[in-house]
């Protein structure tokens, strides 16, 4: 601390003050950057999504991406409209309707049928892959450092497990199960912790069904969502619902969801794997 | 990754185009330069407004700024600007003041009333004569003092020499202590020598 002989109680004071501030809450500024961004420049082209897909069903994701982040943050208002809760309070889902402009980008090559070219090819290779790798750790330390009780299948043990924190408050813990680069599931169990889900509607034409599909499903009672059909993007979302930078994901597998206990304590439960959704259901709650 | 290095590289990456990784930016800054322009305008939605405008203009200069120069300064340059222009702009500093009078005492706990009172006034009455001064001596103490920036980066901020920030201080300083001997006898403790 720089003072003076002159000014140093002065000084003394006026840091002081600076300290006993109370300001009022930070508002949600990033997300009125990105709206006035959104509304008066043209958008920059967004990095490729970090998991390698096959060109076709890359370019639907990029754009479904993309789309959804230009209404999200354009028109901050749109955000309620476009999104849907479906009644699990861990987990929001963002529909995405294409708009006619991004058609061209489906252009059917030569020799592939128009029925077949707007379709993502569903793929059942599970994602394993926990977003940016962070952070590897053992079964043991990982119950150690989580403030709530890890569950496990019966008979099974995990072959990689993955401990993480945002904000100094949620936290998630990423279990592979089976062969790491072909897992047979994997199971994310987190606390005071927010997904985003952004599907695509499926209405690149009339009368054509959603590529993502939802359907209700039950474990131990609670109710569940299962995804399936085609890859969707998922992510972890802020205290203002917000995506959190960095932390998007493309999905390339069905995906069980469902959550239990309160709001403050209660866990939210996603197991990403190729079975089915029966098989799935039976890992589920066979957890203790 | 140090933090300086994980800056410079939103800023490289956002630089070339890519708006999530300023958005990673604004996140690590908004606070900062909300509460800036909070202790400038002395208003939250004007504070809140001054710091937006400022990460637009941030994001449309982005260019123009030098990868391995500090970032901090360099947008509290933009940030106080816009602030300082909120409040020539719309002279509604009275007012606002009032409110932001009516702000700080509203949010301060009954009890940590009880247990600091005569902190707490003094610490009210020091703001008073703070707010006394000329806007861009209040933007002086507000970075040297209330955000506690180093005399080099609020010479960055303001884009003015080191040895002027240390002349501005002294001269705000010694007028602050007039004000205070006038109007605020109470706090005259505050301007003894050591």
């Amino acid at each position: 601390m720089e003072t003076t002989n002159d000014f140093a109680k002065l000084e003394d004071a006026l840091f002081r003050l600076g300290r006993e501030i109370e300001y009022p809450p930070t508002p949600a500024i990033a997300a009125r950057v990105r709206s006035e961004l959104g509304r008066t420049t043209q958008a920059p082209i967004v990095a490729p999504w970090r998991l390698s897909l096959n060109p076709r069903v890359f370019i639907a994701v990029a754009v479904a991406i993309f789309l959804a982040l230009v209404l999200l943050f354009a028109f901050p208002d749109a955000r309620e409209a476009v999104a849907q809760f479906l009644g699990l309070r861990g987990l929001r889902i963002f529909y995405v309707t294409p708009t006619p402009t991004a058609q061209p980008t489906f252009t059917p090559r030569p020799g592939i049928t128009p029925s077949e070219t707007p379709r993502a090819t569903p793929t059942r290779t599970p994602t394993f892959i926990p977003f940016s790798l962070c952070c590897e750790t053992t079964l043991a330390d990982a119950q150690q450092r989580a403030r709530f009780k890890l569950l496990l299948p019966q008979n099974d043990q995990p072959t990689k497990v993955y401990y993480q924190r945002v904000y100094d408050n949620g936290e998630q813990v990423v279990m592979v199960f089976g062969d790491p680069q072909n897992p047979r599931f994997t199971l994310y169990q987190a606390q005071r912790w927010v997904y985003g889900k952004i599907v695509d509607s499926g209405v690149f034409g009339k009368g054509m069904q959603p590529q993502t599909k939802i359907g209700e499903a039950r474990v131990n009672g609670n109710r569940a969502l299962w995804f399936s059909g085609a890859p969707h993007v998922v992510m972890v979302l802020d205290e203002h619902g917000e995506p959190i930078y960095s932390t998007e994901q493309t999905v390339n597998a069905n995906t069980l969801v469902w959550e239990t206990g309160d709001p403050d304590f209660g866990i939210i439960y996603r197991l990403e794997t190729k079975l089915s959704l029966d098989e799935a259901v039976r890992i589920a709650e066979s957890l203790r | 990754m140090e933090q300086t290095d994980r800056e410079q590289e939103w800023i490289r990456r956002a630089q070339s185009g890519q708006v999530g990784a300023f958005d990673a930016l604004v996140r690590a800054y908004e606070t900062l330069a909300f509460r800036a322009a909070y202790l400038i305008t002395h208003d939250e939605q004007e504070a809140a407004d001054a710091a937006q405008d400022a990460f637009v203009r941030a994001y449309r200069a982005l260019n123009s700024f030098r990868l391995g120069e500090p970032f901090r300064p360099w947008l509290m340059r933009i940030v106080t600007n816009q602030a300082l222009n909120r409040i020539e702009a719309q002279k509604r500093r009275g007012k606002m003041t009032d409110r932001y009078m009516q702000a700080m005492n509203e949010s301060t706990d009954p009890s940590s009333v009880q247990r600091h009172l005569e902190t707490r006034e003094q610490n009210e009455r020091l703001m008073r004569a703070v707010s006394r001064l000329k806007p861009d001596e209040q933007t002086l103490i507000t970075l040297r003092y209330f955000l506690e920036l180093p005399e080099n980066e609020v010479a960055q901020a303001l884009n003015i020499p080191l040895g002027t920030v240390k002349s501005r201080l002294h001269r705000t300083l010694a007028k602050l202590r007039a004000v205070i001997q006038t109007e605020f006898p109470d706090l005259a403790e505050l301007t003894l020598e050591h």
